[in-house]
């Protein structure tokens, strides 16, 4: 009994002795919200943040810090000897790369970011089509705090899956993984507007083209299951001219409450070639009124025509990955799933994926089609 | 164990006392339990007179030449002396203790020599009468006990359900519990405890549904019981419990005989005290502290809402501001990005980390709350408008404190308010402090610790040696129905497993079951 109160006294002596953690007041510290790495000559990394700090005035003001360094560390340790408070990274939400960084390799920046236990693993990566600084640096008339207006176009967008999530856990899987290439959001900078241009491809590492206009939407149908994403797409006009005379040539239509579900089949191990099985479900929500979509036969054909359509567009984008080298898709996942990790290694697959024979098999159905009939 | 402990005290507080008291005239109990022999009046008069410390309020009557009645002023029923006793005797021709016993009109008469006896009863309120020429003396049981009338219990009061609770007296509150369980197995027994206040105790259960096992451990408990006084139930509560280091109640009070009697339907023992308002209900588990008896007079889908918002309200009242300084001493990381604006801003001119900011303001409102509850109802409320308003705003104004701590630190004084028991209400806003100290040194990791050592004391109590988190853990699937939550009444157990019956008794029925399959 005695013993155990010894014990006792030694434990909570022992326990005051560890002192306090190392404490950072919320109020006391400048949250990083947004970081943007750009590579200089000499092996140098720029980095730019955007930091959220209080004031005395009782408002939180943003401010734009700006270092060039040999590693992210150093430029925050120099960042710091400008900033009246210290810089802490737990607050970060986009982490912002540049293209000529992207093209070289994005391993280190990964790896950094992945070290530091403070950040969170849902923090977003995205490519800059440019350079980060100035678009961090810049005045926009009508974005107060950029970290926060760029943290919201990524979160929004792959909330209704009009891009790929790229949160610090996926992308760092997917750079993991030997079999499947990382496709991360690309941004571009405007007049006086930061917006979404597409996709940037990857080729191991390294950033190897882009997918712009449409073509983000065909990826995430590949890769993904859509549980309400749109589309507006352009369908030939000719099996309709019977309807109308004002028929165009070109039907430009939207779809969208598209549920969708994919599988991808190895169909032969050796040419290797692959199957996709794309179940689309949507419902209408824009075409010209010259095409009675009243009439069962004129739907069919309208969903004839756009699985037509997704087919094509599917094969091009795939065709031109090849072209790329890069597996976005994740065919060699599916691959080694069938012959084993053992005759399938990150080399041998880089120089497979551009022979793969792919075919696409889309089905769409069209549920409904607006709220008249 | 139990005993050694208990007699540890006794021999503490019986030291005390004996040093406060004047060392002369005290008399033990042994000293008094002498035999009357055959007392002349002014002998008889003498003696109890020079027993008792000759008081100004102890009146001597000369009825005839051969009856004398003695009494203390106050405590008898003068009514009854006057009208029915004296003329009784007056007309007595021949006055033998047995013929006064069979001719008094009263209901309670008793004849004894014994001096010990004769004094505790003159003590508790009755006439003494002496006869010539004998050595026994009348016991007349006239006392007149001045108690308050039957009111609705305040402290726990509900909408739906019987509106009256204990009063001060022993007699009518077991009348009270008599009129709610009539059953003839309703066991009913009595002790005397304290060597100066001589306070009845009745141990109360219903015998079959409760433990023989656990109501001989109280009883024993009881017994060894050596105090000079007993004052209120909630003392007798502590003496008796199974270890009083610990902060948590391990008996519970209730003013109200309903719930009493549902303990006692449910195998619960009852302990009721003379001169004491409050019941004493146990064993009771941790969970029953937030349980009211409303629960169970409410349908039962509105029963389950309110406990389960009474446990989310004590987490909730415990918990919150601790996260708070956690939150903004050590782990900004986890605020979310749209609190952390209106935060960082509210924070901003404040000159304490949030520790002191949380502590003072804490101490704030439990100074407001200790003054407002001290203090009669009219300058209590004029406390109420002086510390939410004038001092809140001021605070604020003045960057003493954040907008935001001061709504957390509110809420969390207003979600401990929902505890039905005001034991353990005062428990969970006590248990506040020391985890906002470790908040403020460790972060979410003395959070933890505090949880941790919580979790492991709860899990070591014991009440009357039943477990205290029961049915949670060690896990009673059979009471769960009626823990947490409360389900319809069909699913719910009547007698929680808890109070089960020994295992003597439930291998016996194992046994039989064997035999007779």
């Amino acid at each position: 009994m005695i013993k155990r109160q010894v014990l006792l006294y030694y434990l909570c002596i022992s326990l005051l002795l560890f002192g306090c953690a190392d404490p950072k007041i919320l109020e006391r510290v400048s949250l990083a919200i947004l970081v943007g790495y750009d590579v200089e000559e000499e092996d140098k990394v720029t980095a730019t943040v955007a930091l959220r700090t209080v004031n005395q005035e009782l408002q939180s003001v943003v401010s734009i810090a700006s270092q060039t360094e040999k590693t992210s560390k150093g430029t925050r340790i120099k960042a710091s000897l400008d900033s009246t408070k210290q810089i802490v990274a737990g607050q970060l939400r986009v982490i912002l790369l540049g293209k000529k960084l992207a093209e070289s390799g994005i391993n280190e920046a990964l790896h950094t970011t992945k070290m530091n236990s403070e950040m969170s693993s849902g923090l977003y990566f995205a490519i800059v089509d440019g350079e980060t600084k100035p678009l961090i640096e810049k005045k926009y008339e009508n974005i107060s705090d950029i970290g926060q207006h760029i943290f919201y176009l990524l979160d929004h967008n792959i909330e209704e899956q009009t891009i790929l999530s790229s949160t610090l856990h996926e992308t760092v899987r997917d750079s993991y993984s030997p079999y499947i290439d990382m496709a991360l959001p690309l941004l571009v900078q405007d007049e006086d507007d930061v917006h979404i241009s597409g996709l940037a491809i990857f080729n191991g590492d390294k950033m190897v083209g882009k997918l712009v206009g449409s073509d983000p939407f065909y990826v995430v149908l590949v890769r993904e299951k859509y549980n309400a994403g749109s589309i507006q797409l352009s369908i030939p006009g000719e099996p309709f001219k019977n309807l109308s005379d004002e028929i165009p040539d070109e039907i430009a239509m939207a779809i969208d409450s598209i549920f969708s579900k994919r599988k991808i089949e190895l169909l032969n191990k050796d040419t290797p070639e692959f199957e996709i099985d794309v179940k689309v479900e949507g419902r209408i929500l824009e075409i010209p009124p010259s095409i009675t979509t009243e009439d069962p036969e004129v739907i069919k054909k309208l969903e004839t025509e756009v699985e037509k359509k997704f087919e094509r567009e599917i094969s091009r984008i795939i065709k031109k990955t090849q072209e790329l080298n890069s597996d976005v898709f994740g065919f060699g996942e599916v691959y080694k799933a069938h012959v084993g990790t053992k005759n399938v290694d990150k080399k041998k697959w880089k120089e497979l994926y551009p022979t793969i024979k792919v075919n696409a098999n889309v089905t769409v159905k069209l549920l409904r089609n607006g709220v008249f009939d | 164990m139990f005993n050694k402990k208990k007699k540890n005290n006794k021999e503490q507080i019986t030291n005390e006392q004996t040093e406060m008291q004047e060392p002369t005239k005290h008399y033990s109990k042994n000293e008094l339990k002498q035999t009357l022999e055959i007392l002349s009046k002014e002998e008889f008069i003498n003696l109890i007179k020079e027993k008792i410390n000759s008081p100004s309020d102890f009146i001597i009557k000369n009825v005839t030449d051969e009856i004398t009645i003695v009494y203390i002023d106050n405590l008898i029923e003068v009514k009854s002396l006057t009208d029915l006793t004296i003329p009784t005797l007056q007309n007595i021709s021949d006055p033998t203790p047995q013929t006064i016993k069979e001719k008094l009109p009263l209901a309670q008469i008793d004849i004894s020599n014994k001096l010990d006896i004769l004094i505790y009863e003159l003590l508790e309120g009755a006439a003494l009468i002496h006869t010539k020429e004998n050595a026994e003396i009348i016991i007349a049981k006239i006392s007149s006990y001045q108690s308050r009338g039957l009111s609705a219990p305040e402290n726990e009061s509900q909408v739906i359900g019987s509106q009256v609770g204990f009063n001060e007296s022993l007699a009518t509150n077991i009348s009270l519990i008599r009129r709610f369980v009539t059953s003839p197995n309703l066991c009913n027994e009595k002790f005397e405890v304290g060597e100066d206040t001589i306070t009845s105790i009745s141990l109360i259960y219903i015998k079959g549904v409760a433990s023989e096992e656990q109501v001989n451990t109280i009883r024993q408990r009881i017994e060894s019981l050596d105090v000079s006084g007993l004052i209120d139930s909630a003392i007798l509560a502590e003496l008796i419990d199974d270890s009083s280091k610990t902060v948590f109640p391990q008996m519970l009070l209730t003013e109200r005989p309903d719930r009493f009697c549902d303990g006692l339907l449910s195998g619960k023992i009852g302990i009721m005290m003379n001169g004491s308002s409050m019941g004493i209900v146990t064993p009771v588990a941790f969970i029953e502290f937030f349980h009211s008896k409303e629960d169970q007079n409410l349908r039962w889908q509105i029963g389950t809402m309110l406990r389960l918002l009474r446990l989310f309200a004590m987490i909730f009242s415990i918990f919150l501001t601790p996260i708070y300084v956690a939150a903004l001493t050590y782990h900004y990381e986890i605020i979310s990005q749209t609190l952390i604006v209106p935060l960082s801003e509210s924070r901003a001119i404040v000159p304490f980390p949030p520790i002191l900011e949380a502590l003072l303001l804490e101490l704030i409102i439990e100074l407001l709350r200790e003054a407002g509850s001290r203090l009669p109802t009219k300058v209590g409320q004029t406390v109420g408008i002086v510390g939410g308003i004038v001092i809140g705003t001021a605070a604020v104004e003045a960057g003493i404190t954040s907008n935001i701590l001061i709504i957390f630190v509110a809420l969390s004084a207003l979600a401990s308010f929902t505890t039905p028991n005001y034991v353990m209400a005062n428990i969970i806003r006590f248990l506040r402090f020391p985890i906002i100290i470790l908040a403020g040194i460790w972060g979410f990791l003395g959070i933890m610790l505090a949880v941790c050592f919580l979790l492991i004391h709860l899990l070591r109590l014991t009440s009357l040696g039943a477990p205290y988190l029961a049915p949670l853990y060690p896990t009673r699937l059979k009471d769960l129905p009626n823990s947490l939550i409360r389900l319809p009444l069909s699913i719910i157990s009547r007698q929680a497993v808890n109070t089960r019956k020994g295992d003597e008794e439930s291998t016996k029925q194992k046994d039989s079951k064997k035999v007779s399959e």
